[in-house]
């Protein structure tokens, strides 16, 4: 039962420094209208101690500086306010992040006008540069948060390895069912109580403890092609469940990072987690769709080969457990 | 079956040695190189139609010749793939022959010809291997991303696979009706291609 152990333990040492499990660390552009032709301008960039992610804003030429920009290392992250004016109030102009394109991050950009409307819109590596509109619609922002959560869950490898193990464990429709459901309602619970601010969970800790929970599927599945049984075996919906709690937790961050005002978080809240459940779904029906087909043609498979996945998720949850680890204990 | 098998099979993997890749644009999803790559097999109807009609007529073999092809077809196109982002810059397009391949791809379908295992592994391996190097040998050309090209080969392996699952489950089930329509669309695809681009060649003549 022990023998893999090692194997797992080793390879997770020996590529744990080279791990990047995931992390959404996401930029935010703030720019608030304070007169017809003035705007108090909020940047939030990714730091680690006081290294700063090498990302700028540049505003259209035609903006002059009504103050310089004053900056301030907190909460793991750099923000710097200014101010400016431009002549039609940024509207039909363009605003570049430069250095955007050599990351993996997006940036959010929130623009509020006098006359009460926002516009929400991200910049991307793919496109770094977004056009000021004159009154954006509010199925706008609700679009933007929804691919915002699309994309965290499709950009999230450790989430999407979570899935797969428990898939790997399901035995049967219903408990399928009830296993997908049960991971839905914990991340959202979690999702939300930390999306409000009634609870957050410290950043480091809880990435452990997600990679945990991704190595801890490995030997249960190996478990259950030896015949054996556990309660993750028997009721997979209750680790589902448990571990979903922590994950949503994790979902929060592509959301709290961005400081998002109070007024906004509750489309934000409910159009990323929709993004969320789409993305997982689409992943989940491809597996099922997959897993048909394979029944369907009748491959027969060695041993060895319906071992594999555990092996990949054992491997890939330790070596992240590591990461993790190192990076928790300063290393 | 026999003059089928005899004149319409080596026609075909001996066509598909000149498949060419047509508009191998990648698409920009938002969601990072390995998904721009995966879904370039989705909205590219020459790769769709290729692995729909060999999934067609594998389906015609049953269950062993949908796994030939689904293995061939997959690993073929991730070499070929992967050897031309390594080594080549292909970025050409040659309309005319992928539009014949198509029509014939289709008719053959459509008259429900069951080409022998070996023939459909064969064939599957062939075009894999010219498509999957023109696919990387584009992405290269266009400074994709290596995962970009691993996004590609995941796709069509996924596509491969639900595409044979489901056309041997039509054929199990008898409801060949769907795969001839399938069959008849591409072909009908194949001939309007064909007829586009030869009116092209005759206006620029």
């Amino acid at each position: 039962m022990k023998r893999w152990w090692p194997g797992v333990l080793l390879t997770g040492f020996v590529i744990a420094p080279h791990a990047a499990a995931h992390e959404v660390r996401p930029a935010y552009l703030e720019l608030q209208q304070t007169r017809a032709d003035s705007f108090d301008v909020l940047w939030k960039t990714p730091a680690r101690g006081d290294l700063r992610l090498g990302l700028y804003v540049r505003l259209p030429e035609e903006c002059v500086v009504l103050s310089e920009p004053r900056g301030v290392f907190r909460g793991g992250a750099y923000i710097e306010r200014w101010s400016v004016r431009h002549p039609q109030a940024l509207v039909g102009t363009t605003i570049y992040i430069d250095g955007l394109e050599s990351t993996l991050t997006d940036v959010l950009v929130r623009i509020h006008r006098l006359d009460g409307s926002t516009q929400v819109a991200r910049f991307m590596p793919e496109r770094p540069a977004v056009v000021v509109a004159g009154a954006p619609k509010r199925w706008q922002a609700a679009g933007t948060y929804l691919a915002v959560g699309v994309r965290h869950i499709l950009g999230g490898v450790d989430h999407l390895l979570f899935v797969l193990g428990l898939l790997f464990l399901v035995q049967g429709r219903w408990v399928l069912v009830k296993t997908i459901t049960a991971f839905t309602i914990a991340h959202s619970i979690t999702l939300a109580i930390a999306t409000l601010g009634y609870a957050e969970a410290p950043v480091k800790v809880l990435n452990v403890l997600i990679a945990m929970s991704i190595l801890f599927l490995g030997p249960e599945i190996v478990r259950l092609h030896r015949g054996e049984t556990s309660l993750t075996i028997r009721q997979p919906w209750v680790v589902a469940f448990a571990f979903g709690l922590l994950h949503g937790f994790g979902f929060a961050g592509g959301l709290t990072e961005l400081g998002l005002p109070q007024s906004e978080i509750p489309l934000a809240l409910l159009m990323f987690n929709i993004g969320v459940e789409l993305g997982q779904l689409s992943f989940v029906a491809v597996l099922l769709g997959l897993a048909a087909s394979f029944r369907v043609l009748e491959f027969r498979w060695q041993r060895w080969v319906r071992l594999v996945p555990a092996y990949v998720v054992g491997t890939l949850g330790a070596f992240w457990a590591t990461a993790q680890l190192a990076a928790m204990f300063g290393r | 079956m026999t003059w089928r098998r005899s004149v319409c099979w080596p026609g075909i993997v001996v066509a598909f040695c000149f498949v060419p890749e047509a508009h191998a644009h990648l698409v920009s999803t938002e969601l990072g190189p390995f998904y721009d790559g995966a879904v370039h097999p989705l909205v590219t109807p020459e790769d769709l139609m290729t692995i729909l009609g060999l999934s067609v007529l594998a389906a015609f073999g049953g269950a062993r010749a949908g796994r030939t092809l689904l293995l061939s077809l997959s690993l073929a196109w991730c070499v070929g793939a992967f050897t031309a982002y390594s080594i080549a810059e292909v970025d050409c397009q040659v309309p005319l022959l992928t539009a014949a391949l198509l029509l014939l791809l289709g008719v053959t379908g459509l008259f429900k010809a069951s080409p022998p295992t070996w023939l459909l592994g064969a064939a599957g391996g062939v075009i894999g291997l010219i498509r999957g190097a023109m696919n990387g040998g584009s992405a290269r050309a266009q400074d994709g991303e290596w995962l970009c090209v691993v996004g590609i080969v995941t796709s069509v392996f996924v596509l491969a696979a639900l595409l044979a699952g489901l056309t041997v489950v039509l054929e199990q089930r008898r409801v060949t009706i769907v795969l001839r329509v399938a069959a008849s669309w591409i072909a009908a695809s194949g001939l309007l291609m064909l007829g586009w681009e030869l009116r092209g060649l005759a206006t620029a003549t």
